[in-house]
Protein backbone atom coordinates (compact mmCIF):
# COMPACT_ATOMS: atom_id res chain seq x y z
CA UNK A 1 0.00 0.00 0.00
CA UNK A 2 1.40 3.39 -0.94
CA UNK A 3 -0.55 5.45 1.53
CA UNK A 4 -3.10 5.07 4.28
CA UNK A 5 -3.09 5.21 7.99
CA UNK A 6 -1.71 2.17 9.79
CA UNK A 7 -2.65 3.14 13.28
CA UNK A 8 -3.37 -0.28 14.73
CA UNK A 9 -4.13 1.08 18.22
CA UNK A 10 -7.43 2.45 16.97
CA UNK A 11 -8.40 -0.88 15.43
CA UNK A 12 -7.52 -2.78 18.61
CA UNK A 13 -9.56 -0.49 20.83
CA UNK A 14 -12.50 -0.59 18.40
CA UNK A 15 -12.33 -4.40 18.34
CA UNK A 16 -12.38 -4.59 22.15
CA UNK A 17 -15.75 -2.85 22.11
CA UNK A 18 -17.11 -5.91 20.30
CA UNK A 19 -16.15 -8.28 23.15
CA UNK A 20 -19.20 -8.99 25.27
CA UNK A 21 -17.10 -10.13 28.21
CA UNK A 22 -15.06 -6.95 28.59
CA UNK A 23 -16.97 -4.74 31.07
CA UNK A 24 -18.15 -1.42 29.70
CA UNK A 25 -16.49 0.55 32.53
CA UNK A 26 -13.13 -0.94 31.55
CA UNK A 27 -13.67 0.02 27.89
CA UNK A 28 -14.65 3.52 28.93
CA UNK A 29 -11.50 3.77 31.03
CA UNK A 30 -9.30 2.63 28.11
CA UNK A 31 -11.16 4.96 25.74
CA UNK A 32 -10.74 8.02 28.00
CA UNK A 33 -7.05 7.32 28.53
CA UNK A 34 -6.58 6.77 24.82
CA UNK A 35 -8.24 10.09 24.02
CA UNK A 36 -5.89 11.77 26.49
CA UNK A 37 -3.00 10.26 24.57
CA UNK A 38 -2.02 7.83 27.30
CA UNK A 39 -1.56 4.49 25.56
CA UNK A 40 0.23 2.27 28.07
CA UNK A 41 -3.06 1.14 29.64
CA UNK A 42 -4.15 -0.19 26.27
CA UNK A 43 -0.82 -1.99 25.78
CA UNK A 44 -1.01 -3.71 29.16
CA UNK A 45 -4.62 -4.68 28.58
CA UNK A 46 -3.95 -6.06 25.10
CA UNK A 47 -1.00 -8.08 26.44
CA UNK A 48 -3.17 -9.70 29.12
CA UNK A 49 -6.05 -10.30 26.74
CA UNK A 50 -3.72 -11.96 24.29
CA UNK A 51 -2.56 -14.45 26.92
CA UNK A 52 -6.21 -15.29 27.61
CA UNK A 53 -7.04 -15.68 23.90
CA UNK A 54 -4.05 -17.93 23.29
CA UNK A 55 -4.92 -20.11 26.28
CA UNK A 56 -8.56 -20.31 25.17
CA UNK A 57 -7.39 -21.38 21.71
CA UNK A 58 -5.25 -24.36 22.78
CA UNK A 59 -6.78 -27.64 21.51
CA UNK A 60 -6.60 -29.06 25.04
CA UNK A 61 -8.55 -26.09 26.46
CA UNK A 62 -11.09 -26.31 23.63
CA UNK A 63 -11.68 -30.05 24.12
CA UNK A 64 -11.94 -29.62 27.89
CA UNK A 65 -14.50 -26.82 27.54
CA UNK A 66 -16.52 -28.74 24.96
CA UNK A 67 -16.53 -31.79 27.23
CA UNK A 68 -17.67 -29.67 30.19
CA UNK A 69 -20.47 -28.06 28.18
CA UNK A 70 -21.72 -31.41 26.89
CA UNK A 71 -21.41 -32.90 30.37
CA UNK A 72 -23.84 -30.27 31.63
CA UNK A 73 -26.14 -30.63 28.61
CA UNK A 74 -26.16 -34.37 27.98
CA UNK A 75 -24.51 -36.23 30.87
CA UNK A 76 -21.47 -38.41 31.42
CA UNK A 77 -22.61 -41.43 29.35
CA UNK A 78 -23.09 -39.30 26.26
CA UNK A 79 -19.64 -37.68 26.71
CA UNK A 80 -17.89 -41.06 27.11
CA UNK A 81 -19.67 -42.51 24.06
CA UNK A 82 -18.88 -39.44 21.94
CA UNK A 83 -15.21 -39.43 22.95
CA UNK A 84 -14.93 -43.12 22.07
CA UNK A 85 -16.73 -42.63 18.74
CA UNK A 86 -14.51 -39.64 17.80
CA UNK A 87 -11.37 -41.62 18.58
CA UNK A 88 -12.45 -44.67 16.55
CA UNK A 89 -13.68 -42.57 13.59
CA UNK A 90 -10.35 -40.83 13.43
CA UNK A 91 -8.54 -44.17 13.52
CA UNK A 92 -10.68 -45.90 10.85
CA UNK A 93 -10.66 -42.85 8.58
CA UNK A 94 -6.87 -42.75 8.53
CA UNK A 95 -6.89 -46.50 7.77
CA UNK A 96 -9.13 -45.99 4.72
CA UNK A 97 -7.15 -43.14 3.25
CA UNK A 98 -3.79 -44.79 3.69
CA UNK A 99 -4.61 -48.44 3.04
CA UNK A 100 -6.72 -48.03 -0.09
CA UNK A 101 -6.52 -45.85 -3.15
CA UNK A 102 -9.00 -43.22 -4.30
CA UNK A 103 -10.90 -45.68 -6.47
CA UNK A 104 -11.89 -47.85 -3.56
CA UNK A 105 -12.87 -44.80 -1.48
CA UNK A 106 -15.11 -43.66 -4.32
CA UNK A 107 -16.61 -47.16 -4.58
CA UNK A 108 -17.21 -47.19 -0.88
CA UNK A 109 -18.94 -43.80 -0.96
CA UNK A 110 -21.08 -44.77 -3.94
CA UNK A 111 -21.90 -48.10 -2.33
CA UNK A 112 -23.03 -46.33 0.85
CA UNK A 113 -25.20 -44.01 -1.21
CA UNK A 114 -27.02 -46.92 -2.83
CA UNK B 1 -33.55 -44.82 -25.45
CA UNK B 2 -31.26 -41.81 -25.58
CA UNK B 3 -28.64 -41.69 -22.83
CA UNK B 4 -29.22 -38.78 -20.46
CA UNK B 5 -26.58 -36.06 -20.37
CA UNK B 6 -24.45 -36.32 -17.24
CA UNK B 7 -24.06 -33.01 -15.50
CA UNK B 8 -22.08 -31.93 -12.45
CA UNK B 9 -22.40 -28.67 -10.55
CA UNK B 10 -19.39 -27.70 -8.47
CA UNK B 11 -19.73 -25.33 -5.55
CA UNK B 12 -16.43 -24.02 -4.20
CA UNK B 13 -15.72 -23.21 -0.58
CA UNK B 14 -17.51 -23.94 2.65
CA UNK B 15 -20.85 -22.20 2.00
CA UNK B 16 -24.39 -23.51 1.73
CA UNK B 17 -24.26 -23.20 -2.11
CA UNK B 18 -27.76 -21.86 -2.59
CA UNK B 19 -27.39 -21.10 -6.30
CA UNK B 20 -25.90 -24.52 -7.11
CA UNK B 21 -28.87 -26.14 -5.38
CA UNK B 22 -31.40 -24.04 -7.31
CA UNK B 23 -29.72 -24.78 -10.65
CA UNK B 24 -29.70 -28.48 -9.76
CA UNK B 25 -33.44 -28.30 -9.08
CA UNK B 26 -33.93 -26.65 -12.46
CA UNK B 27 -32.21 -29.36 -14.51
CA UNK B 28 -32.43 -32.59 -12.51
CA UNK B 29 -35.45 -33.85 -14.47
CA UNK B 30 -33.79 -33.10 -17.79
CA UNK B 31 -30.44 -34.77 -17.19
CA UNK B 32 -28.52 -36.96 -14.80
CA UNK B 33 -27.33 -34.18 -12.52
CA UNK B 34 -25.06 -34.27 -9.44
CA UNK B 35 -23.67 -31.68 -7.05
CA UNK B 36 -20.16 -31.58 -5.64
CA UNK B 37 -19.10 -29.22 -2.86
CA UNK B 38 -15.34 -28.85 -3.08
CA UNK B 39 -13.58 -27.24 -0.18
CA UNK B 40 -9.89 -26.85 0.45
CA UNK B 41 -8.89 -24.95 3.55
CA UNK B 42 -5.30 -23.84 3.93
CA UNK B 43 -3.58 -23.26 7.25
CA UNK B 44 -3.14 -19.56 7.92
CA UNK B 45 0.60 -19.06 8.20
CA UNK B 46 0.58 -15.43 9.22
CA UNK B 47 -1.03 -12.06 8.70
CA UNK B 48 1.19 -9.73 6.71
CA UNK B 49 1.77 -6.00 6.96
CA UNK B 50 -1.05 -5.66 4.46
CA UNK B 51 -3.38 -7.22 7.07
CA UNK B 52 -4.19 -10.11 4.76
CA UNK B 53 -3.88 -13.81 5.38
CA UNK B 54 -0.70 -15.45 4.13
CA UNK B 55 -0.53 -19.18 3.68
CA UNK B 56 2.41 -21.53 3.69
CA UNK B 57 0.44 -23.80 1.33
CA UNK B 58 -0.90 -23.26 -2.18
CA UNK B 59 -3.49 -25.31 -4.07
CA UNK B 60 -0.61 -27.13 -5.75
CA UNK B 61 0.16 -28.62 -2.34
CA UNK B 62 -3.08 -30.63 -2.50
CA UNK B 63 -2.29 -33.26 -5.19
CA UNK B 64 -4.20 -36.06 -3.47
CA UNK B 65 -7.29 -33.86 -3.24
CA UNK B 66 -7.23 -33.05 -6.94
CA UNK B 67 -6.52 -36.72 -7.73
CA UNK B 68 -9.63 -37.66 -5.82
CA UNK B 69 -11.60 -35.12 -7.85
CA UNK B 70 -10.06 -36.56 -11.04
CA UNK B 71 -11.08 -40.10 -10.10
CA UNK B 72 -14.58 -38.97 -9.22
CA UNK B 73 -15.22 -37.30 -12.58
CA UNK B 74 -13.50 -40.11 -14.47
CA UNK B 75 -15.73 -42.70 -12.87
CA UNK B 76 -18.84 -40.68 -13.67
CA UNK B 77 -17.85 -39.54 -17.19
CA UNK B 78 -19.66 -36.22 -16.98
CA UNK B 79 -20.65 -34.44 -20.22
CA UNK B 80 -21.11 -30.99 -18.70
CA UNK B 81 -19.60 -29.41 -15.60
CA UNK B 82 -20.69 -26.07 -14.19
CA UNK B 83 -18.37 -24.21 -11.83
CA UNK B 84 -19.63 -21.14 -10.05
CA UNK B 85 -16.87 -19.23 -8.33
CA UNK B 86 -16.04 -16.00 -6.55
CA UNK B 87 -12.98 -13.86 -7.22
CA UNK B 88 -10.89 -15.35 -4.43
CA UNK B 89 -11.53 -18.86 -5.79
CA UNK B 90 -9.86 -18.06 -9.11
CA UNK B 91 -6.83 -20.30 -8.52
CA UNK B 92 -8.93 -23.27 -7.58
CA UNK B 93 -11.19 -22.78 -10.60
CA UNK B 94 -8.12 -22.88 -12.87
CA UNK B 95 -6.79 -26.05 -11.19
CA UNK B 96 -10.13 -27.85 -11.44
CA UNK B 97 -10.57 -26.86 -15.08
CA UNK B 98 -7.13 -28.25 -15.92
CA UNK B 99 -8.01 -31.56 -14.27
CA UNK B 100 -11.32 -31.73 -16.17
CA UNK B 101 -9.68 -30.92 -19.53
CA UNK B 102 -7.06 -33.61 -19.01
CA UNK B 103 -9.42 -36.29 -17.70
CA UNK B 104 -12.54 -35.67 -19.81
CA UNK B 105 -11.47 -33.83 -22.99
CA UNK B 106 -15.00 -33.91 -24.43
CA UNK B 107 -16.68 -32.60 -21.32
CA UNK B 108 -18.01 -29.05 -21.69
CA UNK B 109 -17.22 -26.59 -18.90
CA UNK B 110 -19.34 -23.58 -18.06
CA UNK B 111 -18.19 -20.98 -15.54
CA UNK B 112 -20.49 -18.67 -13.63
CA UNK B 113 -20.28 -15.76 -11.24
CA UNK B 114 -19.53 -12.07 -11.59
CA UNK B 115 -15.77 -12.63 -11.70
CA UNK B 116 -16.21 -14.91 -14.70
CA UNK B 117 -18.42 -12.64 -16.77
CA UNK B 118 -17.38 -9.16 -15.69
CA UNK B 119 -13.96 -9.05 -14.10
CA UNK B 120 -11.88 -11.54 -15.98
CA UNK B 121 -13.89 -12.76 -18.92
CA UNK B 122 -11.17 -13.61 -21.43
CA UNK B 123 -8.95 -15.28 -18.82
CA UNK B 124 -11.92 -17.30 -17.59
CA UNK B 125 -12.75 -18.41 -21.14
CA UNK B 126 -9.24 -19.83 -21.53
CA UNK B 127 -10.23 -22.53 -19.05
CA UNK B 128 -13.83 -23.21 -20.07
CA UNK B 129 -16.20 -23.40 -23.05
CA UNK B 130 -18.93 -21.05 -21.90
CA UNK B 131 -19.58 -18.34 -19.36
CA UNK B 132 -22.96 -17.78 -17.79
CA UNK B 133 -23.41 -13.99 -17.81
CA UNK B 134 -26.94 -13.91 -16.46
CA UNK B 135 -29.09 -15.46 -13.78
CA UNK B 136 -28.33 -19.08 -14.52
CA UNK B 137 -31.54 -21.09 -14.15
CA UNK B 138 -33.06 -20.73 -17.61
CA UNK B 139 -29.69 -20.44 -19.31
CA UNK B 140 -28.37 -23.67 -17.83
CA UNK B 141 -31.61 -25.46 -18.53
CA UNK B 142 -31.47 -24.39 -22.19
CA UNK B 143 -27.81 -25.43 -22.38
CA UNK B 144 -28.63 -28.90 -21.05
CA UNK B 145 -31.42 -29.24 -23.63
CA UNK B 146 -29.13 -28.11 -26.42
CA UNK B 147 -26.25 -30.41 -25.49
CA UNK B 148 -28.67 -33.33 -25.06
CA UNK B 149 -30.29 -32.93 -28.46
CA UNK B 150 -27.89 -31.19 -30.84
CA UNK B 151 -24.44 -31.14 -29.24
CA UNK B 152 -22.64 -30.45 -32.52
CA UNK B 153 -24.59 -27.32 -33.45
CA UNK B 154 -22.91 -24.02 -32.64
CA UNK B 155 -23.11 -21.18 -31.84
CA UNK B 156 -25.68 -22.08 -29.24
CA UNK B 157 -27.05 -18.53 -28.91
CA UNK B 158 -28.76 -18.84 -25.55
CA UNK B 159 -29.60 -15.46 -23.97
CA UNK B 160 -26.90 -14.48 -21.47
CA UNK B 161 -24.37 -17.08 -22.67
CA UNK B 162 -20.84 -16.08 -23.62
CA UNK B 163 -19.35 -18.63 -26.01
CA UNK B 164 -16.43 -19.11 -28.34
CA UNK B 165 -17.24 -19.49 -32.02
CA UNK B 166 -14.81 -19.52 -34.94
CA UNK B 167 -12.09 -17.80 -32.93
CA UNK B 168 -14.41 -15.05 -31.71
CA UNK B 169 -16.19 -14.48 -28.42
CA UNK B 170 -19.94 -14.14 -28.79
CA UNK B 171 -22.02 -12.36 -26.14
CA UNK B 172 -25.67 -13.31 -26.38
CA UNK B 173 -27.80 -10.48 -24.95
CA UNK B 174 -29.58 -11.17 -21.68
CA UNK B 175 -33.37 -11.43 -21.87
CA UNK B 176 -35.88 -10.61 -19.14
CA UNK B 177 -35.46 -12.99 -16.22
CA UNK B 178 -38.11 -15.46 -15.15
CA UNK B 179 -40.52 -14.23 -12.44
CA UNK B 180 -39.02 -14.81 -9.02
CA UNK B 181 -41.92 -16.98 -7.90
CA UNK B 182 -41.13 -19.41 -10.70
CA UNK B 183 -37.54 -19.95 -9.57
CA UNK B 184 -37.43 -23.47 -8.12
CA UNK B 185 -36.57 -24.22 -4.51
CA UNK B 186 -32.98 -25.25 -3.75
CA UNK B 187 -32.48 -29.01 -3.56
CA UNK B 188 -31.65 -30.54 -0.18
CA UNK B 189 -30.90 -34.16 0.56
CA UNK B 190 -30.46 -35.30 -3.03
CA UNK B 191 -28.67 -38.63 -3.17
CA UNK B 192 -26.34 -37.37 -5.88
CA UNK B 193 -24.63 -34.88 -3.60
CA UNK B 194 -20.95 -35.22 -2.82
CA UNK B 195 -18.40 -33.28 -0.82
CA UNK B 196 -14.63 -33.30 -1.03
CA UNK B 197 -13.02 -31.63 1.96
CA UNK B 198 -9.34 -31.14 2.62
CA UNK B 199 -8.84 -29.13 5.77
CA UNK B 200 -5.35 -27.76 6.38
CA UNK B 201 -3.64 -30.83 4.90
CA UNK B 202 -3.74 -32.88 1.72
CA UNK B 203 -5.77 -35.64 3.28
CA UNK B 204 -9.07 -35.36 1.41
CA UNK B 205 -12.33 -36.85 2.59
CA UNK B 206 -15.02 -37.69 0.07
CA UNK B 207 -18.53 -38.02 1.41
CA UNK B 208 -21.82 -38.78 -0.26
CA UNK B 209 -24.96 -37.13 0.99
CA UNK B 210 -25.92 -33.60 1.76
CA UNK B 211 -24.25 -32.03 4.80
CA UNK B 212 -27.08 -29.51 5.09
CA UNK B 213 -29.59 -32.22 5.97
CA UNK B 214 -28.15 -32.63 9.45
CA UNK B 215 -27.22 -28.97 9.92
CA UNK B 216 -28.68 -26.67 12.54
CA UNK B 217 -28.69 -23.62 10.25
CA UNK B 218 -30.97 -22.99 7.29
CA UNK B 219 -30.54 -20.36 4.60
CA UNK B 220 -33.21 -18.50 2.67
CA UNK B 221 -33.21 -15.76 0.04
CA UNK B 222 -36.38 -13.71 -0.23
CA UNK B 223 -35.24 -11.98 -3.39
CA UNK B 224 -32.24 -10.94 -5.45
CA UNK B 225 -30.31 -7.72 -5.93
CA UNK B 226 -29.51 -4.60 -3.96
CA UNK B 227 -30.52 -0.99 -4.57
CA UNK B 228 -27.34 0.43 -3.06
CA UNK B 229 -24.08 0.93 -4.91
CA UNK B 230 -21.40 0.87 -2.21
CA UNK B 231 -18.10 1.32 -3.99
CA UNK B 232 -16.38 -1.73 -2.45
CA UNK B 233 -19.25 -4.08 -3.35
CA UNK B 234 -19.79 -6.08 -6.50
CA UNK B 235 -23.37 -4.79 -6.67
CA UNK B 236 -21.92 -1.39 -7.62
CA UNK B 237 -21.14 -2.62 -11.13
CA UNK B 238 -24.83 -2.77 -12.04
CA UNK B 239 -25.87 0.35 -13.93
CA UNK B 240 -29.48 0.02 -12.90
CA UNK B 241 -29.62 -1.70 -9.52
CA UNK B 242 -32.95 -3.33 -8.79
CA UNK B 243 -34.34 -5.76 -6.26
CA UNK B 244 -36.66 -8.60 -7.26
CA UNK B 245 -38.68 -10.14 -4.47
CA UNK B 246 -40.68 -13.33 -4.14
CA UNK B 247 -44.14 -13.38 -2.64
CA UNK B 248 -44.47 -14.06 1.07
CA UNK B 249 -46.42 -17.28 0.37
CA UNK B 250 -43.68 -18.58 -1.90
CA UNK B 251 -41.00 -17.86 0.72
CA UNK B 252 -43.02 -19.55 3.48
CA UNK B 253 -43.60 -22.59 1.24
CA UNK B 254 -39.86 -22.84 0.55
CA UNK B 255 -39.05 -22.64 4.26
CA UNK B 256 -41.53 -25.44 4.97
CA UNK B 257 -39.95 -27.55 2.23
CA UNK B 258 -36.46 -26.84 3.63
CA UNK B 259 -37.54 -27.76 7.15
CA UNK B 260 -39.09 -30.98 5.88
CA UNK B 261 -35.73 -31.98 4.35
CA UNK B 262 -33.40 -30.56 7.00
CA UNK B 263 -35.09 -31.55 10.22
CA UNK B 264 -32.44 -30.29 12.63
CA UNK B 265 -32.61 -26.61 11.64
CA UNK B 266 -32.77 -24.42 14.72
CA UNK B 267 -32.22 -20.98 13.17
CA UNK B 268 -32.82 -19.47 9.73
CA UNK B 269 -30.58 -16.96 8.01
CA UNK B 270 -32.17 -14.64 5.49
CA UNK B 271 -29.25 -14.06 3.20
CA UNK B 272 -30.60 -11.15 1.15
CA UNK B 273 -28.17 -8.24 0.88
CA UNK B 274 -30.91 -6.12 2.46
CA UNK B 275 -33.90 -7.77 4.11
CA UNK B 276 -37.08 -6.21 2.69
CA UNK B 277 -38.60 -3.95 5.35
CA UNK B 278 -41.31 -2.26 3.29
CA UNK B 279 -44.24 -2.07 5.72
CA UNK B 280 -46.78 -3.99 3.61
CA UNK B 281 -44.34 -6.85 2.94
CA UNK B 282 -43.04 -6.93 6.48
CA UNK B 283 -46.48 -7.07 8.07
CA UNK B 284 -47.62 -9.99 5.92
CA UNK B 285 -44.27 -11.79 6.27
CA UNK B 286 -44.06 -11.47 10.05
CA UNK B 287 -47.63 -12.62 10.59
CA UNK B 288 -47.30 -15.68 8.38
CA UNK B 289 -43.78 -16.53 9.57
CA UNK B 290 -44.85 -16.48 13.20
CA UNK B 291 -47.95 -18.55 12.52
CA UNK B 292 -46.46 -21.14 10.17
CA UNK B 293 -42.70 -21.32 10.87
CA UNK B 294 -41.93 -19.80 14.27
CA UNK B 295 -38.21 -20.46 14.61
CA UNK B 296 -35.54 -17.81 15.34
CA UNK B 297 -34.03 -15.99 12.37
CA UNK B 298 -31.22 -13.62 11.37
CA UNK B 299 -31.32 -10.87 8.74
CA UNK B 300 -28.95 -8.39 7.03
CA UNK B 301 -29.81 -4.70 6.90
CA UNK B 302 -28.50 -1.36 5.77
CA UNK B 303 -28.27 1.16 8.66
CA UNK B 304 -31.31 3.17 9.69
CA UNK B 305 -33.97 1.26 7.79
CA UNK B 306 -35.79 0.33 10.98
CA UNK B 307 -38.23 2.11 13.20
CA UNK B 308 -39.69 0.82 16.45
CA UNK B 309 -42.87 -0.49 14.83
CA UNK B 310 -40.93 -2.54 12.27
CA UNK B 311 -38.51 -3.81 14.88
CA UNK B 312 -41.37 -4.95 17.11
CA UNK B 313 -42.92 -6.84 14.20
CA UNK B 314 -39.63 -8.56 13.41
CA UNK B 315 -38.88 -9.32 17.03
CA UNK B 316 -42.29 -10.84 17.61
CA UNK B 317 -41.81 -13.05 14.53
CA UNK B 318 -38.53 -14.42 15.95
CA UNK B 319 -35.74 -12.02 14.97
CA UNK B 320 -32.65 -12.67 17.10
CA UNK B 321 -29.80 -11.07 15.20
CA UNK B 322 -29.12 -8.43 12.56
CA UNK B 323 -26.01 -8.07 10.44
CA UNK B 324 -25.52 -4.39 9.75
CA UNK B 325 -22.98 -2.96 7.33
CA UNK B 326 -21.57 -0.04 9.32
CA UNK B 327 -18.31 -0.18 7.27
CA UNK B 328 -16.78 2.86 8.96
CA UNK B 329 -17.56 4.92 12.02
CA UNK B 330 -16.60 7.99 10.05
CA UNK B 331 -19.54 9.56 8.27
CA UNK B 332 -17.19 11.28 5.81
CA UNK B 333 -15.65 7.97 4.77
CA UNK B 334 -19.04 6.34 4.33
CA UNK B 335 -20.49 9.25 2.37
CA UNK B 336 -17.52 10.33 0.26
CA UNK B 337 -15.56 7.12 -0.24
CA UNK B 338 -18.11 4.31 0.02
CA UNK B 339 -21.01 6.22 -1.56
CA UNK B 340 -23.34 5.45 1.33
CA UNK B 341 -25.80 8.04 2.55
CA UNK B 342 -26.23 7.16 6.22
CA UNK B 343 -25.58 9.43 9.20
CA UNK B 344 -23.91 8.69 12.56
CA UNK B 345 -26.74 10.34 14.44
CA UNK B 346 -29.27 7.98 12.87
CA UNK B 347 -27.06 4.94 13.44
CA UNK B 348 -26.93 5.73 17.14
CA UNK B 349 -30.71 6.22 17.32
CA UNK B 350 -31.26 2.88 15.65
CA UNK B 351 -28.71 1.23 17.95
CA UNK B 352 -30.66 2.46 20.98
CA UNK B 353 -33.78 0.81 19.58
CA UNK B 354 -31.95 -2.46 18.88
CA UNK B 355 -30.49 -2.44 22.36
CA UNK B 356 -33.88 -1.69 23.91
CA UNK B 357 -35.37 -4.73 22.17
CA UNK B 358 -32.29 -6.83 22.92
CA UNK B 359 -31.55 -7.68 19.28
CA UNK B 360 -27.95 -8.82 18.85
CA UNK B 361 -26.38 -6.67 16.13
CA UNK B 362 -23.32 -7.61 14.20
CA UNK B 363 -21.63 -4.53 12.76
CA UNK B 364 -19.31 -4.90 9.78
CA UNK B 365 -16.29 -2.61 9.83
CA UNK B 366 -13.71 -2.08 7.11
CA UNK B 367 -10.24 -1.02 8.24
CA UNK B 368 -7.02 0.07 6.54
CA UNK B 369 -8.77 2.47 4.22
CA UNK B 370 -6.09 4.71 2.66
CA UNK B 371 -8.44 7.72 2.61
CA UNK B 372 -8.95 7.52 6.37
CA UNK B 373 -7.26 10.27 8.42
CA UNK B 374 -6.62 10.39 12.15
CA UNK B 375 -9.73 12.56 12.53
CA UNK B 376 -11.77 9.88 10.78
CA UNK B 377 -10.45 7.20 13.11
CA UNK B 378 -11.17 9.40 16.13
CA UNK B 379 -14.74 9.87 14.91
CA UNK B 380 -15.07 6.13 14.32
CA UNK B 381 -13.81 5.30 17.80
CA UNK B 382 -16.20 7.84 19.33
CA UNK B 383 -19.14 6.28 17.51
CA UNK B 384 -18.25 2.74 18.52
CA UNK B 385 -17.76 3.78 22.13
CA UNK B 386 -21.29 5.18 22.11
CA UNK B 387 -22.90 1.99 20.75
CA UNK B 388 -25.06 0.12 23.23
CA UNK B 389 -24.85 -3.61 23.71
CA UNK B 390 -25.62 -6.30 22.64
CA UNK B 391 -23.45 -6.18 19.55
CA UNK B 392 -20.25 -7.60 18.17
CA UNK B 393 -17.98 -6.62 15.31
CA UNK B 394 -16.74 -8.22 12.14
CA UNK B 395 -13.62 -6.47 10.96
CA UNK B 396 -12.49 -6.63 7.34
CA UNK B 397 -9.33 -5.32 5.73
CA UNK B 398 -10.24 -3.26 2.68
CA UNK B 399 -9.67 -5.50 -0.34
CA UNK B 400 -9.05 -4.20 -3.83
CA UNK B 401 -11.08 -6.41 -6.12
CA UNK B 402 -10.45 -5.79 -9.81
CA UNK B 403 -12.87 -3.46 -11.63
CA UNK B 404 -14.73 -2.43 -8.48
CA UNK B 405 -15.36 1.35 -8.22
CA UNK B 406 -13.19 1.79 -5.13
CA UNK B 407 -10.29 -0.02 -6.80
CA UNK B 408 -10.57 2.11 -9.92
CA UNK B 409 -10.48 5.24 -7.76
CA UNK B 410 -7.60 4.00 -5.59
CA UNK B 411 -5.53 3.21 -8.66
CA UNK B 412 -6.32 6.59 -10.20
CA UNK B 413 -5.37 8.43 -7.03
CA UNK B 414 -2.33 6.18 -6.50
CA UNK B 415 -3.61 5.01 -3.13
CA UNK B 416 -2.82 1.39 -3.88
CA UNK B 417 -0.04 -0.51 -5.56
CA UNK B 418 -1.46 -2.21 -8.70
CA UNK B 419 0.10 -5.46 -7.43
CA UNK B 420 -2.39 -5.41 -4.57
CA UNK B 421 -5.33 -5.44 -6.95
CA UNK B 422 -5.59 -9.18 -6.79
CA UNK B 423 -8.61 -11.01 -5.49
CA UNK B 424 -6.59 -14.07 -4.54
CA UNK B 425 -4.55 -12.22 -1.92
CA UNK B 426 -5.82 -13.59 1.39
CA UNK B 427 -9.16 -12.04 2.18
CA UNK B 428 -9.22 -11.16 5.85
CA UNK B 429 -12.28 -10.94 8.04
CA UNK B 430 -12.15 -11.50 11.79
CA UNK B 431 -15.00 -11.56 14.26
CA UNK B 432 -14.91 -10.66 17.91
CA UNK B 433 -16.18 -13.59 19.98
CA UNK B 434 -19.91 -14.20 19.79
CA UNK B 435 -21.45 -14.94 23.18
CA UNK B 436 -23.81 -17.70 22.06
CA UNK B 437 -21.27 -19.35 19.77
CA UNK B 438 -18.53 -19.16 22.39
CA UNK B 439 -20.88 -20.81 24.89
CA UNK B 440 -21.19 -23.61 22.36
CA UNK B 441 -17.37 -23.58 22.13
CA UNK B 442 -17.12 -22.23 18.62
CA UNK B 443 -13.85 -20.31 18.69
CA UNK B 444 -12.36 -18.39 15.79
CA UNK B 445 -8.59 -18.82 15.78
CA UNK B 446 -7.99 -16.17 13.13
CA UNK B 447 -8.99 -13.42 15.57
CA UNK B 448 -6.13 -14.45 17.86
CA UNK B 449 -3.62 -14.27 14.97
CA UNK B 450 -5.03 -10.88 13.96
CA UNK B 451 -4.88 -9.57 17.52
CA UNK B 452 -1.29 -10.71 17.89
CA UNK B 453 -0.30 -8.97 14.64
CA UNK B 454 -1.92 -5.68 15.60
CA UNK B 455 -0.54 -5.73 19.12
CA UNK B 456 2.99 -6.18 17.83
CA UNK B 457 2.52 -3.28 15.40
CA UNK B 458 1.38 -0.90 18.17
Amino acid sequence: MLSGLKDEKYFLLMAYHGFWFIPKFLLNFLYKKFKKNSKWELYVFSYLLEKLLVFRGYPFTQYALIAMTRLKQKGIIWVVKKTFSKATTKFTRSMVTTASGNASIIDEVFYKRK
Amino acid sequence: MQKKLKNLFIGLGPGYHHQVRIMHSMVKEKCDSSMLFFHIEKNVDSIGDDLRFHYSMGYKDFPKTFDLFRDLIKKNQFDLIGIGFMSHHWDIYVELSKVIRKTLPNCKIIAGGVHAWHISQSDTLEHCDYICAAEGEELYSALVEHLSTKPDVSPISIPGLIEKYQGKIIHNPVKTYMPMDQVPFPTYGDEKTYSINAINEDNPILTAGDFMVNGHWGFVHIGRGCVFRCTFCINAIHKDPTVRLRSVDRVITEIKYTLSKCKNIKVLFFEDEIFPVRTTFLKEFCEKYKKEINIPFWICLYPHMLNEEKLKMLKSAGLVEITMGLQSGSQRIRNEIYDRKDKNEMILKENILLSKHNVMTYYDLIIRNPWETEEDLDEALDLINKLKRPYYLKIYTLAYYPKHPITIRALKEKKVDPKEVDATIGYLAVTTPHKVLAEENYWEDSFVVWHNKLRKEC
